[in-house]
């Protein structure tokens, strides 16, 4: 089975991934691609203790997350993939991670950044990333639960 | 330069103090100026005579944060520990943010599943079952169920921070909420079993026979797994419930 | 009358406070609430009802991040005020309590609608306090909680009322116009509502076993609830 959601969110694992997507999508496993994780182990073990038993989480660097997305879709796995910020999910995409819907969760308020949904605020950056998935075949959703509407920006038609 | 170590007082305000985690939550940096007043009384008794860092220290605790309220507790446990370092000169300040920062979604995640999602809808039921035969009994069993825990975890988790943040992860291992969490689902499926029995029961209509009975309690079964299964498709109770009105509605209108 | 809500905002308000502001005891929770007011306006087994089938509807839906669910604070009140006025009044038959129940999903939209107003008002309040720190004044810190937290209790207050006075006129201007048959069309619906509610438990409580166990139970609670009335 491939990715059943590739998802952008500032705080990687938290409640609504576990107690929300994880049931909606019924995944089975998180895959967790971020550089500052992968190299401190103290919060990956706090972050692994979040996640049910019955859920596999992979934390993986962002230049391992190919592989590591093959190797789970090979063991058929339902996957949610999780990345930081939109740079990350556009290098993901670059080289190669199959998705063509991106849902962004929460990017966290700083100074000059645009509010998108109380949650998720834009700099000039990820707008930049937004016209590049929108012009790439990808549609971005921005939802922080499945129970809210959301905004969608749809993709460019070719 | 000394710095003043943390006075009795000023820990039991602290503590005092979380409970008031979410009094100004709002949408650009939800709990930073609940973490900030609650850590406050901290930070007064170390720069004691130290205005300047004193106010850097509360801008520290100005920035984003946000986890479940009840799992808090430990997070501002050791960031008063870590500010204890800082203001002795034993820590980088950039360590506090780094901690909070990276915590507080695991400890979020933690917490939504074991309060939210397990040991709220475990004692809601139960207090509702038990409500049925004295409506005061139920709210007391539900508020007992809830907060024997919930405080139990707040005091322990708020302990085992004030021992040092190199104390939390030991702690949340040996508290394993995460595999209580699972136990508490359980407990909360089976009591909401039985209270779709009592009211599928009580709806029974009187007087008809076993096939009766039987076919009620498929139904009602069927309306369950329904329900259920529209959920998981994100379609929210209210909207179930403006679906019912409109129907009943309808029904008025003929 | 008039006591009767004072004590419905005060009591109102101090349970809005535990929902999201203060504490989080479970004060919150439409099985006390709504079984507080009915007390207030008169019949708190009539509140309590109300309560018993409200606690559990909206628990599918969790506060977690940003994310705000319904208000089932505020469908308690309403629902239990009305309870207790229609009780004394009409007599509150199966066909009122339906309609009552599902008359609540619009107060909890409305709540909704009004906590998410005070959590982007902080905004102003948080960024207040940040610009006083920075120009020197730490207590600004506690001021600006107490401002929140002033709020969150006013917004209670105010919603408590609006409530419980929606509940009220609800009782005794709406449903008189309609005839107990009428209203007692509306009762067919009942069922469906606990259902909903032991559902929304059961889609939070998903584990390997649950299906299995849930059934089994709801279906051994039934023959023991049938088979006590048939012998009865």
């Amino acid at each position: 089975m491939p990715l059943v959601l590739a998802r952008i969110d500032c705080r990687l694992i938290h409640g609504q991934v576990v107690e929300t997507w994880v049931p909606h999508t019924s995944a089975d496993s998180l895959i967790v691609a971020n550089d500052e994780l992968a190299g401190n182990p103290f919060l990956r073990s706090v972050m692994e203790l979040a996640v049910p038993p019955a859920i596999r989480v992979h934390f993986c660097r962002l230049d391992e997350a190919i592989p590591v997305l093959a190797a789970a879709d090979r063991s058929g796995e339902r996957s949610i993939l999780l990345v930081a910020s939109a740079g990350d999910a556009v290098t993901l995409r670059k080289a190669g991670a199959a998705f063509n819907l991106l849902n962004i969760g929460n990017l966290h308020f700083a100074a000059g950044k645009v509010e998108i949904s109380p949650s998720v605020f834009f700099a000039p950056e990820d707008f930049d990333a937004l016209e590049w998935f929108r012009s790439h075949g990808v549609t971005v959703l921005v939802q922080g639960t499945p129970f809210e509407t959301g905004t969608s920006f749809d993709a460019e038609r070719e | 330069m000394t710095t003043q170590a943390l006075s009795t007082r000023s820990r039991s305000a602290v503590w005092r103090r979380q409970f008031l985690l979410q009094g100004c939550w709002n949408y650009e940096g939800m709990q930073n100026v609940g973490f900030a007043y609650a850590i406050l009384p901290a930070l007064r008794d170390f720069y004691a005579n130290r205005p300047e860092e004193a106010l850097k220290a509360v801008k520290r605790h100005l920035e984003f944060f946000n986890t479940q309220p009840a799992m808090g507790a430990l997070i501002l446990g050791a960031s008063v520990r870590l500010e204890e370092r800082v203001a002795a000169a034993e820590s980088d300040p950039r360590a506090i943010g780094t901690f909070k920062v990276g915590l507080m979604g695991s400890l979020g995640a933690i917490g939504d599943s074991f309060f939210w999602g397990a040991l709220r809808p475990m004692a809601s039921v139960a207090g509702a079952l038990l409500a049925l035969l004295h409506p005061l009994l139920g709210i007391a069993a539900m508020l007992l169920f809830y907060n024997g825990v919930h405080l139990i975890v707040r005091r322990r988790g708020f302990d085992a921070g004030m021992e040092g943040p190199e104390a939390v992860v030991g702690w949340l291992k040996r508290a394993a909420l995460n595999v209580r969490t699972d136990d508490r689902k359980l407990l909360a499926a089976i009591l909401a079993g039985a209270y779709a029995g009592v009211f599928a029961g009580r709806f029974f209509v009187q007087g008809g026979g076993f096939y009766h009975a039987l076919a009620s309690l498929l139904l009602a079964a069927a309306a369950v797994h329904l329900f259920a299964v529209l959920f998981r498709k994100a379609v929210s109770p209210s909207e179930i419930l403006s679906f019912l009105l409109l129907v009943g509605v309808l029904i008025l209108w003929r | 009358m008039a006591w009767r809500f004072l004590l419905a905002i005060l009591l109102g308000g101090v349970c809005y406070l535990d929902r999201t502001a203060a504490c989080q005891l479970m004060l919150h929770r439409p099985l006390v609430v709504a079984t507080l007011m009915g007390a207030v306006f008169g019949n708190m087994a009539a509140g309590a009802q109300v309560g018993v089938v409200l606690e559990l509807i909206y628990l599918a839906r969790l506060p977690v991040g940003a994310s705000i669910p319904p208000d089932d604070t505020g469908a308690a009140i309403f629902g239990g005020s009305a309870a207790a006025v229609a009780s004394s009044s009409i007599g509150l038959d199966a066909g009122s309590f339906t309609a009552l129940l599902l008359l609540s999903v619009v107060v909890s939209e409305v709540g909704k609608a009004a906590d998410r107003f005070v959590r982007k008002f902080n905004v102003r309040i948080a960024r207040l306090t940040a610009e006083s720190v920075d120009r020197g004044d730490i207590q600004a810190v506690e001021h600006g909680l107490l401002a929140g937290l002033t709020l969150f209790a006013v917004t209670g207050m105010v919603l408590a009322l609006l409530f419980s006075g929606a509940g009220v006129v609800v009782s005794k201007e709406l449903l008189p116009r309609f005839g107990p048959a009428s209203r007692g069309s509306f009762a067919i619906l009942l069922p469906a509502l606990p259902l909903l509610g032991a559902a929304s438990v059961y889609s939070c409580s998903r584990t390997e076993r649950t299906a299995a166990v849930f059934f089994l139970t709801m279906a051994a609670v039934f023959a023991g609830t049938v088979l006590f009335r048939w012998s009865a």
